[in-house]
């Protein structure tokens, strides 16, 4: 049997850092924001993470640390791409650039400094135990979707958002300060960037390494166009994706097609999103004004 | 009125919906081609060492074979050394960071100064690397990989001064030294400690990427397991990415989840996800890789297989320094305690006698040619 326990768990932890990231990044489309950098920003928050906790012991400081490093990380973004109107995708490969060569030197230092043989203490399970186990994060990120899909499509502020994504000058013309929206937006994209590293690095991997998020900040960027702009979506997406991966493993494992070389498993999870976006199609449009800059009047 | 001279054929609105999907697309296609491609090693050079490359002297080409062709003189002035390591040679705690303290040892004995190392170059820039670093007056580069035979077999031609060293290279040269380390003996020698401590049958190898290193490291140890218990079932799997510590764990955690009960890795930086999922589940067993790794899962890890690269380094270094580097291949196995296994000692279980005594007898037999090892 190939469903059982396990299997739902590890999808459900793997789909977190993906999903916490997409949700973010949700927002941050609607409201006309296109930031490639989410990647960097998930490695300033794995980093984060795990210095805080091996510093103060807490997992949860770290969390709230990993948070804030992204929420900075996003403020240099915001600074160059909302305020100074420079090219929102330029900015966000700057972005990402910086994020490994920083991350990467002061982890470095940190090694050969106080870090030196020195474990992270892991955000502890909440549910169950070890490949069964659930943990905060996990719950958080999908306690979160359905409270984003809310503020989204049921209020007020979820209306200036979408607004101001797709025609910010009417927007504007109703009283929204576009910008500081966006910058705002931003930040909070940033915070849960910042969380969705720690998910890997604390949550799961409970290290860092220079490259641990593996491509996981594009991964939620593809997710948030299969979800078509959606917080549901998002969700489903990822856990597509991440249960794809988790079925690889479980074939690999348990020696299925053992003839078969790895690399067809590996390419499981990028195969089937493929042909998911190829069946749902690519009727969804994106925010109009999403990637602009906007000239307060 | 206006009337604009091309007509645009897409609205922004849909030029932008486009370019989202691009994204999407080119990421899922980008990471596609990357899980599939990277098992793929660089073609090896069969180039003839011996012909000139474009730059040589002429006094070179119409050398006698070995007698004139100049090996590298004893370094003058200061004595610098290169390196070159596909890892991060401060996280990646055995392949990449032995290469490191390699060239530390060197840099002890002989009094030479190291150049910054060169971490994980691109296939592509490798030889460009290689090509600054002797420009800038290494006279001794050590490139950590079988990955870079073919660029260093091209380089070295134009660097006559300069010695090469490949770890597990195969091109031999005056001024390029392979290093054969030969760990099938030791991954046979860590198959027979895992055949022996299952209690379930069934025991696993974890890897990044399917390159030979691994992959012959992996048959031997399944050769050694089955040596001991020919019934024992071994799954091999790999996960695609050296770096990626999560995919390591849940790879191993499915592996568990199976009835694996002892798992050996050969993942580099990833191997610590491996180490992770063993800690979560007590009688489960870890094994490292490359070096002595006891301080990952401590109390489950019965030991590791070892490479001595810094040993190795400093024999060559030592050689080069003294001007007596002859462009010999350096060959590294158990014969020479270049590679061997070694028990952790803080391991929490037994370790019974009879399986110690039993390596013991097996080096033996290995060394004496009587065991087959695939190279």
């Amino acid at each position: 049997m190939i469903l059982d326990a396990t299997v739902i768990t590890q999808t459900l932890a793997a789909a977190t850092p993906v999903l916490l990231v997409a949700t973010g990044a949700v927002f941050g489309e609607r409201v006309g924001v296109i930031n490639i950098g989410l990647e960097g920003l998930m490695v300033f928050g794995a980093l984060t993470a795990v210095v805080v906790s091996v510093a103060t012991g807490s997992p949860f400081l770290a969390l709230l640390a990993a948070a804030g490093a992204g929420v900075l990380g996003a403020a240099v973004f915001a600074a160059f791409a909302i305020w100074l109107k420079r090219d929102q995708v330029i900015v966000g490969t700057t972005i990402n650039f910086l994020a490994f060569g920083l991350t990467g030197v002061w982890y470095r230092a940190y090694l050969n400094g106080f870090g030196a043989g020195k474990t992270a203490t892991e955000l502890p399970d909440l549910i169950g135990q070890g490949a069964g186990g659930v943990d905060a994060l996990t719950l958080l990120a999908f306690a979160l979707v359905p409270a984003a899909h809310y503020l989204l499509f049921r209020t007020r502020l979820g209306l200036t958002i979408r607004a101001t994504g797709e025609v910010p000058e009417a927007a504007s013309a109703a009283g929204t300060q576009v910008n500081r929206l966006r910058a705002l937006v931003t930040l909070f994209v940033g915070g849960l960037c910042g969380l969705g590293g720690a998910a890997l690095s604390i949550g799961i991997a409970n290290s860092f390494t220079e490259g641990i998020t593996g491509g996981r900040g594009f991964v939620a960027l593809a997710v948030v166009v299969f979800g078509r702009w959606n917080p549901v979506g998002a969700m489903g997406a990822a856990l597509l994706f991440a249960a794809a991966d988790v079925l690889q493993f479980t074939l690999q494992a348990r020696n299925v097609w053992a003839g078969l070389p790895y690399p067809v498993f590996l390419a499981v999870p990028y195969v089937l999103t493929l042909v998911a976006l190829a069946v749902r199609g690519a009727k969804g449009k994106s925010p109009a004004a999403l990637g602009t800059a906007f000239e307060q009047g | 009125m206006m009337i604009p001279l091309i007509t645009p054929r897409w609205t922004r609105r849909e030029l932008l919906s486009r370019l989202m999907y691009g994204i999407a697309f080119s990421t899922l296609t980008g990471s596609l081609m990357m899980v599939t491609g990277c098992q793929q090693e660089p073609a090896v050079s069969t180039e003839s060492p011996d012909s000139p490359a474009p730059g040589a002297s002429v006094e070179t080409v119409n050398a006698s074979p070995l007698s004139a062709r100049a090996f590298p003189p004893k370094p003058e002035g200061v004595f610098k050394i290169g390196l070159i390591t596909p890892g991060s040679t401060q996280s990646d705690t055995a392949w990449s960071k032995q290469a490191y303290d390699g060239v530390q040892k060197v840099v002890a004995e002989t009094g030479a100064t190291m150049t910054p190392p060169i971490e994980s170059p691109a296939a592509a820039e490798v030889e460009g690397a290689l090509r600054n670093l002797a420009q800038d007056g290494n006279q001794l580069i050590f490139l950590h990989g079988s990955e870079y035979d073919a660029a260093a077999a091209a380089v070295a031609p134009s660097f006559p001064n300069t010695t090469f060293v490949v770890t597990g290279g195969r091109t031999e040269a005056p001024n390029l030294t392979p290093i054969r380390f030969e760990a099938g003996g030791a991954t046979f020698l860590a198959g027979m400690v895992a055949g022996t401590m299952t209690k379930t049958g069934k025991i696993a190898c974890v890897g990044a990427s399917e390159i030979p290193i691994v992959k012959t490291s992996f048959e031997n140890f399944t050769a050694g397991a089955k040596a001991v218990s020919p019934k024992v079932e071994v799954r091999v799997v790999f996960t695609g990415d050296e770096k990626d510590i999560a995919k390591a764990k849940q790879q191993t955690e499915a592996l568990l989840a199976d009835g694996v009960d002892v798992v050996q890795h050969n993942a580099n930086d990833a191997g610590r996800g491996v180490a992770q999922a063993i800690e979560g589940k007590p009688k489960t067993y870890f094994m490292g890789a490359n070096a002595d790794q006891s301080d990952l899962a401590t109390g489950q890890n019965l030991g590791s297989f070892i490479l001595d690269v810094p040993n190795a380094f400093l024999a060559v270094g030592k050689r080069v320094a003294a001007g007596e580097g002859d462009g010999k291949s350096v060959s590294a196995g158990l014969a020479e305690r270049a590679v061997y296994f070694q028990f952790n000692p803080r391991f929490a279980g037994v370790v019974p006698k009879f399986l110690k005594d039993k390596l013991v007898a097996a080096e033996r037999d290995i060394i004496a040619g009587k065991v087959p090892l695939k190279k």
